[in-house]
């Protein structure tokens, strides 16, 4: 008869799977994971509507907030010795991209000299750091 | 009582029950935790500097040679030679196309900064020259002694 019929379809959802997959979630995000290891300096970057995105490797920092205070790898630097470190950097990886995180209130004088200091070096390759758009 | 038939208790699997939810505990962790890192930029080629042996020099005709001068307050001129007129900001990527139409081959952009001009300005006016997608940008960027 057919009213007497009951449904066989089990109404749980199975959930033995779950922890596998919240398993493989956590290797994903584990892995990816990269904590920020470099401090640098509090500037407020400019903003760019026609900024690009920047590779992750072969990227090196240099900070200089409005005041002129150098950066590079979280150690101070005087303007007229920011060649010598970056011929360094340049000697272990001439390809480098040099990416100037530059405060938006400094003056250009010093973004000249910062400039200059990486030609000096043969960082000819750089990236003016732009802040994130967000919307 | 006989000791020897007495039997431990003690279950000899892992309790694995809360797994599960350690796992979803650390997933949400690092869900919350990971940045992508999105750095972006303008990317520029600086030319060489010759230090050792005499720079040199090549001869850029005037009207291949679109002057962007950047004064201290923000405002700019912009021009061919020494004519040049103020240009609001968001008019500077409509001119460099139009001069770019008529000279596509040759046309350099020069961007000469005043030295007390912010950074801010200088990387406005680069961005209305990337949005006009011009080609050979120059940024005088003087040496000191």
């Amino acid at each position: 008869m057919a009213f007497g019929r009951r449904a066989k379809v089990d109404s749980s959802i199975p959930s033995s799977a779950m922890g596998d997959i919240a398993f493989l979630l956590l290797i994903f995000f584990m892995v990816s994971t990269v904590f920020d290891t470099e401090k640098g300096l509090p500037i407020q970057e400019p903003r760019a509507e026609e900024a690009k995105k920047v590779p992750k490797s072969g990227v090196m920092h240099i900070w200089m907030d409005a005041r002129g205070t150098v950066v590079i790898d979280d150690m101070r630097y005087n303007m007229d010795v920011v060649h010598q470190a970056m011929q360094l950097k340049m000697a272990a990886d001439p390809s480098l991209i040099a990416s100037l995180k530059v405060d938006k209130d400094a003056p250009y004088r010093n973004v000249s000299d910062l400039m200059i200091e990486l030609r000096k070096a043969r960082a000819l390759r750089v990236n003016f750091s732009t802040r994130p758009d967000k919307r | 009582m006989n000791k020897m038939n007495r039997r431990s208790k003690v279950s000899g699997e892992i309790p694995s029950s809360a797994m599960g939810d350690i796992a979803f505990l650390l997933l949400v962790f690092f869900l919350v935790t990971t940045a992508f890192s999105t750095e972006k930029g303008l990317q520029l080629q600086l030319p060489e500097l010759a230090q050792d042996q005499p720079e040199t020099k090549v001869k850029v005709k005037s009207k291949d040679m679109l002057k962007v001068e950047v004064q201290a307050n923000g405002a700019i001129l912009v021009g061919f030679g020494t004519n040049r007129q103020p240009l609001p900001l968001d008019m500077l990527s409509a001119r460099v196309r139009a001069e770019l139409d008529d000279n596509p081959e040759k046309l350099i952009v020069q961007v000469k900064l005043d030295d007390d001009a912010r950074y801010d300005f200088m990387i406005q006016v680069l961005d209305e020259l990337k949005k006009a997608r011009a080609p050979r940008i120059h940024i005088v960027n003087p040496l000191r002694s």
